[in-house]
């Protein structure tokens, strides 16, 4: 299971926000499973060879944004149904984040704001034919 | 840590002690066969003087010159003195000794491996200290065998016996492996420098201050100096071992007698020991 | 808790001060790696730490208390040179360490030697020098210290077993140990350390949360249609690190707040304006290169 989690630390991005990151992606895309057990502080950090109190930051942070709870003595799981809604808010913030970036890039590129908007129909288009378009 | 110590003067004393060994008994296998084919009468030694230097033994005597002949010896009618055995046995202790005697110092160029042990180093050096007067106890034994040895090829050993002398010269004999031992660690125990070099600067010194001091002209200044490293010197302390009559005694080349070789050998060699420790504590790797 | 206290830390000898006024707090469980160049004064301070060499001024504690012979109890040392007796067999080393060490795992020890594929009947000498690391390590591992003071663990050994190396410590952090390790490899200390300190020239010139200093440290790039502007008092910001001018680009190096130094850069109209993140090794170079203390003066 652990395997799902890859990281670079080699990238400018904090590890813990990789990790947070990765979680996230997760359990939106349902490879973890709400009241799925996450692997260990220990046995992530040695799978991933990376600091075992980073994990235990990003678990943290997990735990605050409700994605996971940890009982002591039993170890991290990711929140059940009654928790749908806080992980529901997890996965918009990614959602969120990913496209601000898009966003702070077109207009790095130096594109308008009409530019933009249209080049973000278009990708709409490609990745949700047939499901949204009427709305427009 | 004394495993160190023991493994490294265990190596030195497999070492020496198999040369030792390889001498003595090529000497007394060839030897002893030689004698039991010619048993001829000859006029044998009446004194006998052992020394590890080329310095004459004493200044008030002169040495015999003896020229005896293997197959003469076992008819002799002379009695060997334990105290003869002794003060040869401590010869090899003297020369273990010096081998030993850079002990501390071989740890200051490790990076602190021996430092960083939950062992002061104090307690360190008083450990290494006592596992190489285990060796130096060691090789006085088997120098004693191989004295035992070698006397039996010539069918003689039944012929020793404790003399009065004896305990006093080995207590002589090892002070001045003490002493040797104790100069060395002072000397290279709070520095870098090579072990095995002072040691041999040591011997070179000491085997060539000895005779120099005796005969020198060369000016008082440069016989004060002599005299001055002379002190220092445990084999003008511990000169020779000679037979006088029923016993054995130490020949000083500075002139002292048995017992006051035996107080300031070793006195000299625990302040050896002393200054060496205080000084291996100041060491920063 | 503070594990490790450096305060005001100097060492000279003669003329040269190897490390200089250096102060530095390791917490407990925490794993800090060193970087700094060759000469900076990493060796220096793990020697005064470990009372292998005195200061000339500055104090040192480990656990709240200067080092004794005690301290090494549950401390392991492994120095950046090999400094084993090379006339013993492997397997006599590890009977010393058993005779020494009231907490000698053997069985940790057996492990290890395994992993690392040491023969046990090999003389010191005879090995590798990677190998000859790895003995060190070992011996180091097996002692399940509460502190680890590693001098270049993973140098002379081939990726594979500088991966193990990384394992041993995190394993040994997960365990609630306390690591300060020195490393010429930036990969090291992004994967293994929390904590980063950079030394250059004897001085502490960097030192944090690897993740915080990852978050914190940007570079603002702007591209201007000119190169009539003037970026007035930026350069004497002080979240600015360091500025670069390229004809119509401007780079700002930038820690904390990034995002008010893009507001100003924003009122000066630039064509475009992008945030970078900063690898931990954009990070070190920044810190140790020559030009890093403020170059932007005259801008």
């Amino acid at each position: 299971m652990s395997a799902v989690f890859t990281v670079d630390p080699g990238s400018g991005v904090p590890l813990y926000l990789q990790l947070i990151e990765q979680v996230k992606r997760a359990v939106a895309l349902g490879t973890l499973g709400a009241g799925e057990q996450l692997p260990t502080v220990k046995a992530l950090a040695l799978d991933l060879t990376v600091n075992p109190n980073t994990v235990a930051r990003a678990y943290r942070e997990l735990e605050r944004d409700k994605v996971i709870e940890t009982s002591p003595g039993r170890g991290s799981f990711v929140r059940s149904e009654d928790g749908a809604a806080d992980v529901r808010h997890a996965i918009e913030d990614v959602g969120a984040s990913v496209l601000a970036n898009a966003v702070r890039e077109a207009r790095s590129l130096g594109l308008e704001r009409d530019t933009v908007r249209t080049l973000f129909e278009r990708a709409l288009e490609r990745w949700f034919a047939g499901s949204g378009p009427e709305d427009k | 840590m004394s495993l160190v110590e023991f493994l490294r003067a265990r190596r030195s004393f497999y070492i020496f002690g198999s040369i030792l060994t390889a001498i003595v008994l090529s000497i007394s296998i060839s030897l002893g066969a030689a004698m039991r084919q010619h048993a001829q009468d000859t006029a044998g030694p009446a004194h006998v003087t052992i020394t590890i230097s080329g310095a004459p033994g004493s200044s008030h005597s002169t040495p015999a010159h003896h020229h005896w002949h293997p197959e003469s010896f076992r008819d002799l009618n002379f009695k060997i003195p334990l105290g003869l055995l002794f003060g040869i046995a401590a010869y090899a202790t003297i020369i273990l000794a010096t081998i030993l005697g850079t002990s501390l110092n071989s740890e200051n160029g490790r990076g602190g491996f021996a430092f960083t042990k939950p062992i002061s180093r104090e307690r360190l050096a008083l450990t290494y200290f006592a596992v190489d007067a285990a060796a130096g106890v060691a090789i006085f034994a088997l120098a004693l065998i191989l004295c035992a040895i070698a006397l039996a090829a010539f069918g003689v050993l039944d012929r020793v016996f404790l003399d009065s002398g004896a305990i006093a010269v080995a207590a002589a004999g090892t002070g001045a492996a003490l002493m040797w031992y104790g100069l060395l660690q002072a000397l290279t125990s709070w520095n870098r420098l090579k072990g095995g070099l002072i040691t041999g600067i040591t011997w070179a010194t000491f085997l060539i201050v000895l005779p120099l001091y005796e005969v020198t002209q060369l000016g008082p200044i440069f016989h004060t100096m002599l005299a001055g490293i002379n002190y220092l010197n445990p084999l003008a302390y511990y000169t020779a071992c000679s037979l006088d009559g029923q016993t054995v005694a130490v020949l000083s080349q500075l002139g002292f007698g048995t017992g006051q070789v035996i107080a300031f050998t070793w006195t000299l060699g625990i302040a050896g020991l002393a200054i060496a420790t205080y000084g291996w504590k100041q060491v920063e790797v | 808790m503070k594990t490790i206290t450096i305060e005001h830390l100097t060492k000279r000898y003669g003329e040269q001060s190897a490390v200089a006024d250096l102060s530095l707090e390791i917490d407990e469980g925490s794993v800090c790696g060193l970087l700094g160049p060759n000469g900076s004064g990493k060796t220096t301070t793990f020697k005064c730490l470990l009372g292998l060499a005195r200061p000339t001024s500055g104090t040192l504690a480990v656990h709240g208390a200067p080092v004794t012979p005690h301290t090494f109890e549950t401390l392991a040392y492994v120095p950046e040179r090999n400094t084993l007796y090379e006339w013993m067999m492997v397997f006599e080393l590890f009977n010393l360490y058993k005779r020494t060490y009231k907490k000698y795992d053997a069985a940790r020890a057996a492990e290890l030697a395994a992993l690392f594929k040491l023969d046990s009947r090999k003389r010191i000498e005879r090995l590798s020098k990677g190998q000859q690391t790895a003995v060190a390590l070992t011996l180091a591992f097996a002692t399940r210290p509460d502190v680890l003071v590693l001098d270049e663990p993973a140098s002379g050994l081939d990726p594979i077993f500088q991966r193990v190396v990384l394992d041993l410590i995190i394993d040994a952090a997960a365990g609630g140990a306390t690591v300060l390790f020195s490393s010429h490899q930036i990969g090291q200390v992004e994967r293994a350390a929390d904590r980063v300190a950079i030394m250059k020239d004897g001085r502490l010139v960097l030192d944090g949360n690897v993740d915080t200093l990852k978050g914190e440290e940007k570079i603002v790039e702007a591209v201007f249609d000119g190169d009539a502007f003037a970026p007035n008092g930026l350069a004497t910001d002080p979240r600015v690190r360091r500025i670069e001018r390229n004809g119509r680009i401007l780079r700002a190096y930038v820690r904390n707040d990034s995002a008010d130094v893009v507001r100003r850069l924003e009122a000066l109209g630039p064509k475009a304006i992008s945030v970078y993140d900063l690898s931990l090794e954009d990070i070190f170079l920044g810190a140790v290169s020559d030009t890093a203390a403020r170059n932007g003066e005259g801008i």
